[in-house]
């Protein structure tokens, strides 16, 4: 610029820029002396959002023949003071010690924020017959047994400013647990929303939390069992839960949102249902089931694909090691048999918690909650929990944090 | 088999602490040139800041709202030349406006489009008759920023007689705010004054204590370069970087976070992770706040000077935000979303301008961006993402409990998006399918910063880009840590941190190649 510019005056301007440093060693001489302390907000997330909790077994309690509650209170010996807040339907992500291997396994909070506040969460957990980790938890899993468990994670939540006022809860099986939670977390609210749970069962010795689903249902909650082998005496609706169904036990679907949970086999027929309904994606709500039970028969899955066994090729650190692995177990599965702990949170793709990076290899992935971000994709990176093997590979993985 | 413990076993010439932008091109830098390089990330994603995440079928962008000073190929800015020399190529997105500006009760509702002349065309459509004063305003900002290329071309031997004769007016107004130079030197009215300073939110201070040298820079860097996002969000930044850095021999290790900088006889001996790796170096570029470093992991902690901890507590946190994140089943035509960027106030009216809430209240002023209007495939077709921030200074959230948390962030959300509605005409609440809501809570776990603040420290006159960097040598209080990114001695924005990075990294290449 052509002119001169004068600010205050023509000297002071210059004085001013000259004792822009003076001013600047006075400010900071001048300063506390203190140590900068973490902050309570810092604090706050800190216990809010742990790495890593540990938790010791208070209670056990046994809801039906295969199913079990665990009531876990914090282990302050190993340096849980309190229990991070959660969000009903969130899970814990737990990691468990199976003979040396360290696998991670998912369970909901099955209970309330509330009884967090007050000390306690609750998990329940149904026995998978030939299960690689829950055998184990229902043999081992004893009163004071510790655990180590991811803070809550997931995002499988009622959110009043996405959700509808009126849910619907189409769950299967353990699939109950998240709901249990909601439904329970709603009426401490107050926050006025109301629920039909439609809850898929075998038969009436099958219902988790049966005595306290009939209680909430004296108390305004509409639950509505439909046994897939019911008993004689059985007076519900039978088979499975089909788009008449659900309009039917809930009087229509207009203006409600849906939330899924259950097992995959459910998943599997209700995606055809609830299609029929037809309904945008925003009131369709589905939690996460983990690994593909029968990766054989997703869409796209390579022939043949299943009963191959390959090499993967880790760098982990500075070190490289080689693992073998199955065409039909994801990469992830592969990497904890071969004991190298890897991260993990949700095991369904989407989370991201997993991601590594492809060196070389071909792989193949599966679609449904493909949470991999754009660039990810392009540079190469994966999702372990939700990818298979297709020929030997060469990756990167990080350790779990 | 046993559960298998990896380590780190390597010695580095340099260890960076933290991949964010700062760190990524001071890693980039050094790996260029050979140098054994070693960046260590708390998360298990490069970047910091600059990243995304994926809700459904939508990927939100985490940070950037535009990036200044990249300029096209014809005319490159800073951020430009130096992906090229690294040797990047993000696909970007040209941004015709810097704002859409929405002051309700001033009666303000106008596109400010980037280019000095479009700019002040558009500021002469809301309040006629201020052209002349406003060329010469922006004469002003350019040789503020042609002062600013001057000293950092010649770094080494500055001719301070020089730079006085041929920049005064850099020289006359560096000890001044935004409002002492403004409002003093030129004759502009307050409705004018009102549209200018709603850039204030770009760089989070106040324009009574903004320092007018980056203001200005910041103004002429906008018009000059024009403004860009980019295609695939900041992940697609990050892990350009990350990757090229990893391509050129730089050794990059997610999910680790450092626990100590070791320090012996006043320098920097090596690092530990939580890993309970032990590296050792002689060089550290700390990609965190120096609130963290020298409060927390600098070890032993007598090896801090008390000078340090002064220097962290006479500094001010810059502001913190709320983002509401929103991913919508209608397009951006649809919703209405014509521009890609609205600043909403209530009013920018002198008296009310900067009444900042002291509580987590929504406040008067709202940012409202809609990426699918410059990046139409940014989400499925039928479908748009939307976002909604406002920001708070740091101390308003450093009080909130846990308990109270969620039903906190909610209710404000729930006046975001009313607030959004109103102003600019649009029905949002019937389209939501994804929704995530950030705060400073989010910010504080993500990055690690104190208060969960994002804007570094801010830049009023005595802490603005003059005085930080002629003070930069006495203010190293422990040998071979420097710093580098929003925390550090330029200031904040992408572009800052990504400077940061490469001035630290040839400062370090200096000294090296010094030793042989
Ligand atoms: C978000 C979420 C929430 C959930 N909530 C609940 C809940 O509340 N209650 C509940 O009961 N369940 C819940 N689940 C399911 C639960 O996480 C487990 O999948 C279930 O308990 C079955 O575990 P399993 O190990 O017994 O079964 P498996 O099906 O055997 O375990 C899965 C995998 O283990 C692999 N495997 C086999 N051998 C080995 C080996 N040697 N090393 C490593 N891996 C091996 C198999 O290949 C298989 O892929 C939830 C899942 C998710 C994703
Ligand atoms: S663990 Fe969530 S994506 Fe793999």
């Amino acid at each position: 610029m052509s002119e001169k510019i004068v600010v205050k005056s023509k000297l002071g301007d210059l004085l001013a820029f000259v004792g822009l440093i003076r001013l600047r060693r006075k400010k900071i001489k001048s300063a506390s002396p203190e140590r900068p302390k973490e902050e309570f907000l810092n604090t706050v997330v800190r216990e809010m959002h742990p790495d890593r909790m540990f938790l010791k077994i208070s209670e056990i309690v046994q809801e039906t023949n295969s199913t079990r509650t665990f009531v876990l209170v914090p282990d302050a010996g190993r340096g849980t003071e309190k229990l991070a807040t959660f969000r009903a339907g969130q899970y814990l992500n737990l990691r468990i010690d199976i003979d040396g291997t360290e696998v991670s396994r998912n369970y909901s909070l099955s209970s309330t924020p509330a009884e967090a506040a007050a000390g306690t969460y609750r998990i329940t957990v149904r026995l998978k017959e030939g299960g690689f980790v829950t055998p184990r938890i229902f043999e081992n899993w004893k009163t004071g047994t510790t655990l180590e468990s991811s803070g809550p994670v997931g995002n499988f939540v009622y959110e009043g400013l996405r959700d509808k006022r009126h849910v619907i809860a189409v769950v299967g099986g353990c699939g109950i647990t998240p709901i249990y939670s909601m439904v329970r977390d709603s009426l401490d609210r107050k926050d006025g929303v109301s629920f039909t749970v439609i809850y898929g069962v075998r038969n009436s010795d099958d219902i988790i939390f049966a005595d306290s689903l009939e209680e909430l249902s004296r108390n305004g909650v509409a639950i509505h069992y439909v046994a897939s082998e019911p008993d004689e005496n059985w007076k519900g609706p039978k088979g499975f839960i089909t788009a008449g169904l659900i309009r039917e036990l809930s009087g229509g679907v207009e203006d409600r949102s849906i939330f899924l949970c259950g097992p995959q086999a459910m998943y599997r027929f209700l995606d055809g249902e609830i299609g029929k309904l037809n309904l945008p994606r925003r009131l369709v709500r589905r939690e996460l089931f983990g690994e593909a039970d029968d990766p054989a028969g997703l869409d796209g899955f390579p022939a043949g694909n299943a009963s191959r066994t390959y090499t993967l090729k880790v760098h982990m650190a500075d070190e490289v090691l080689e693992v073998p692995a199955s065409g039909g177990e994801t990469v992830l599965v592969s990497l904890e048999r071969a004991g190298l702990a890897p991260p993990s949170r949700c095991r369904s793709g989407e989370c991201g918690w997993c991601r590594s990076k492809l060196i070389s290899g071909d792989v193949f992935v599966r679609k449904e909650n493909d949470g991999r971000r754009i660039a990810d994709r392009k540079f190469g990176w994966f999702h372990p929990c939700s990818t298979y093997p297709v020929s030997d590979l060469e990756m990167r993985l990080p350790r779990a944090r | 088999m046993k559960k298998r413990k990896t380590h780190l076993s390597s010695d580095y010439d340099v260890v960076i602490v933290g991949g964010g932008n700062g760190g990524l091109t001071a890693g980039c830098k050094l790996a260029a040139k050979g140098v054994k390089t070693l960046i260590l990330e708390k998360n298990n994603l490069p970047g910091g800041y600059a990243s995304s995440f994926v809700r459904g079928r939508f990927e939100f962008e985490t940070a950037l709202h535009a990036m200044a000073d990249l300029g096209s190929p014809e005319n490159p800015g800073a951020v430009r030349k130096l992906f090229d020399e690294i040797g990047i190529e993000p696909e970007w997105a040209f941004l015709p406006d810097v704002y859409h500006l929405v002051l309700p009760e001033d009666g303000v509702d106008g596109i400010l489009p980037t280019g000095v002349d479009a700019y002040i065309d558009g500021v002469d459509a809301l309040v006629p008759g201020h052209k002349k004063e406003l060329h010469r305003y922006f004469a002003l900002c350019n040789e503020v920023m042609d002062a600013l290329n001057y000293i950092e071309a010649h770094m080494d031997n500055l001719n301070k007689l020089y730079l006085l004769k041929r920049f005064p007016n850099f020289i006359r107004t560096a000890a001044y705010t935004v409002e002492e130079v403004t409002e003093r030197c030129f004759n502009l009215p307050e409705e004018v004054l009102d549209i200018l300073y709603a850039y204030w939110g770009y760089l989070g201070v106040p324009t009574t204590h903004l320092n007018f040298t980056i203001w200005a820079a910041m103004l002429s860097m906008y018009h000059d370069k024009k403004a860009y996002v980019p295609k695939y969000r900041s992940h697609d930044i990050s892990m350009a970087l990350a990757e090229r850095y990893t391509e050129l021999g730089g050794r990059i290790e997610l999910n680790t976070p450092v626990e100590k900088i070791l320090v012996d006889g006043g320098r920097v001996t090596g690092v530990e992770t939580s890993h309970g790796d032990m590296i050792r170096t002689n060089h550290v570029i700390a990609n965190v706040a120096p609130h963290a470093a020298y409060g927390r992991l600098v070890h032993p902690r007598e090896s801090v000077p008390e000078i340090a901890y002064r220097y962290c507590n006479s500094r001010e946190l810059g502001i913190t935000l709320v983002s509401v994140f929103l991913g919508l089943d209608i397009s951006c035509e649809e919703l209405g979303m014509t521009d890609y960027e609205y600043f909403i106030s209530d009013t920018m009216r002198r008296d009310r301008r900067y009444v900042l809430p002291t509580e987590p209240t929504l406040p008067q002023r709202m940012i409202v961006s809609c990426i699918n209007a410059v990046v139409p495939e940014a989400s499925p077709p039928g479908t748009c993402i939307l976002n909604l921030s406002i920001t708070y200074e740091a101390d308003v959230w450093n009080g909130v409990k846990a308990e109270e948390y969620v039903a906190l962030k909610q209710r404000l959300a729930d006046q975001m998006i009313e607030k959004a509605e109103k102003t600019l005409h649009l029905s949002i609440r019937p389209h939501i399918e994804e929704i995530e809501i950030a705060t400073p809570m989010t910010m504080a776990h993500y990055a690690g910063h104190t208060k969960g603040a994002v804007y570094g420290y801010k830049t009023t006159v005595w802490d603005s880009l003059i005085p930080r960097n002629l003070c930069i040598e006495e203010e190293q209080y422990i040998k071979n840590l420097e710093f580098v990114g929003g925390f550090s001695f330029r200031g904040v924005g992408y572009c800052s941190s990504y400077v940061s990075g490469s001035v630290v990294a040839e400062g370090i290449l200096k000294k090296l190649g010094g030793r042989g």
